[in-house]
């Protein structure tokens, strides 16, 4: 036999139990001693807890605290006239623009280029420079550059 | 009429004559407040405060600080309206800053003595209408009350007093149902002991 969890006896004794989960409780307790007994103490703490009874609300609480609503609006901080709200609304704003600024700045900047493209150039110019020096003619140099798509071999 | 009537810059001039019942929902009233409508947090504070006044003094067991703390969450509400999204209904949510009100009271209370419940503030210690024996129950009830844990304390008030279903305090608590009941059983457990043999 299934004893009844102390969870069901409390809302047994708060009478929040289902009327058919209240019936299977209450069958169960006829044939249980021990549940019975615990259900009897919870039974007992729920009928004292109802002693404490809390003190009414004294008149006027709602009109304090709708003047202490509009004391609070009044003294609200203001920056240039603006309510706090105002200013942390076009705070909110620039900050929201400068960051997007900065995130397409970065996205629409080019790649930088590779190290290895850097020194490929680098390595071209060189040869190139030799390529010069070993023509004489100065129309020869603008046809190497102008004309040959392909590497031109250096003696 | 009633939103012509309760929008008129003389509506306070003329509930002051006669009170009128305001027939709008809570929703509804706190819409108004978001709009700045301090009749609206009035009205709220009329329906609400005996709620608020009651879980605060039971935690704090002060009905001065119970008071302060309710007139507090009503402030808090004026602040925060215009950003409340209305997922929760509007006693979640004010059982909810009344709570945690609370438990931030009790925590600076521990760390400095002289904020610790006072006997002699407290309307409600003891009546001499009443029979010693309802006398000393109330005051039994209120030491087993307040010797609970923190947390228990404050499930036990809002299930017992306020009525709440574990789902309802887990809303408002922020803990999950099951640490709820967990709680709610160790409560109970405690009370069985320190109450044993009254009522």
């Amino acid at each position: 036999m299934e004893h009844v969890n102390d969870i069901e006896l409390i809302e047994l004794a708060a009478g929040r139990l289902d009327s058919t989960r209240c019936a299977a409780v209450q069958e169960h307790l006829a044939a249980c001693r021990e549940c019975r007994a615990r259900s009897e103490e919870i039974a007992a703490a729920w009928r004292a807890l109802a002693a404490w009874e809390a003190p009414s609300a004294r008149g006027g609480f709602a009109a304090d605290v709708m003047d202490a609503a509009r004391r609070d609006r009044a003294r609200a901080p203001r920056i240039l006239g603006l309510r706090w709200r105002a200013v942390r609304r076009l705070a909110a704003s620039v900050l929201a623009a400068a960051l997007a600024g900065y995130a397409a700045g970065r996205w629409l900047r080019p790649p930088a280029r590779p190290q290895h493209a850097a020194a490929e150039e680098q390595q071209l110019i060189e040869e190139l420079r030799l390529y010069v020096l070993n023509n004489v003619s100065p129309t020869g140099i603008a046809g190497a550059l102008l004309d040959a798509p392909e590497r031109v071999e250096v003696d | 009429m009633a939103a012509l009537l309760y929008s008129s810059p003389f509506q306070s001039t003329l509930r002051g004559v006669v009170r009128l019942a305001d027939t709008r929902s809570d929703a509804e009233l706190l819409d108004a407040v978001a709009r700045s409508d301090a009749g609206a947090l009035g009205e709220l504070a009329q329906r609400h405060q005996a709620k608020a006044i009651a879980l605060a003094y039971r935690m704090l067991q002060r009905q001065d600080l119970a008071e302060d703390i309710a007139q507090e969450a009503f402030l808090r509400i004026w602040r925060h309206a215009p950003r409340y999204r209305g997922d929760a209904r509007f006693t979640t949510w004010l059982y909810r800053i009344v709570s945690n009100l609370c438990l931030d009271h009790m925590r600076r209370a521990k760390r400095s003595p002289d904020e610790l419940p006072e006997a002699s503030v407290d309307g409600r210690q003891s009546s001499p209408e009443e029979p010693v024996e309802t006398n000393e129950l109330r005051a039994q009830v209120r030491r087993a009350v307040a010797a609970l844990p923190e947390r228990q304390r404050l499930v036990l008030i809002l299930h017992r007093y306020e009525e709440l279903t574990h789902a309802e305090i887990a809303d408002v608590t922020g803990w999950s149902a099951s640490a709820v009941e967990s709680l709610l059983v160790r409560a109970y457990a405690n009370l069985r002991q320190s109450l044993a043999g009254l009522a």
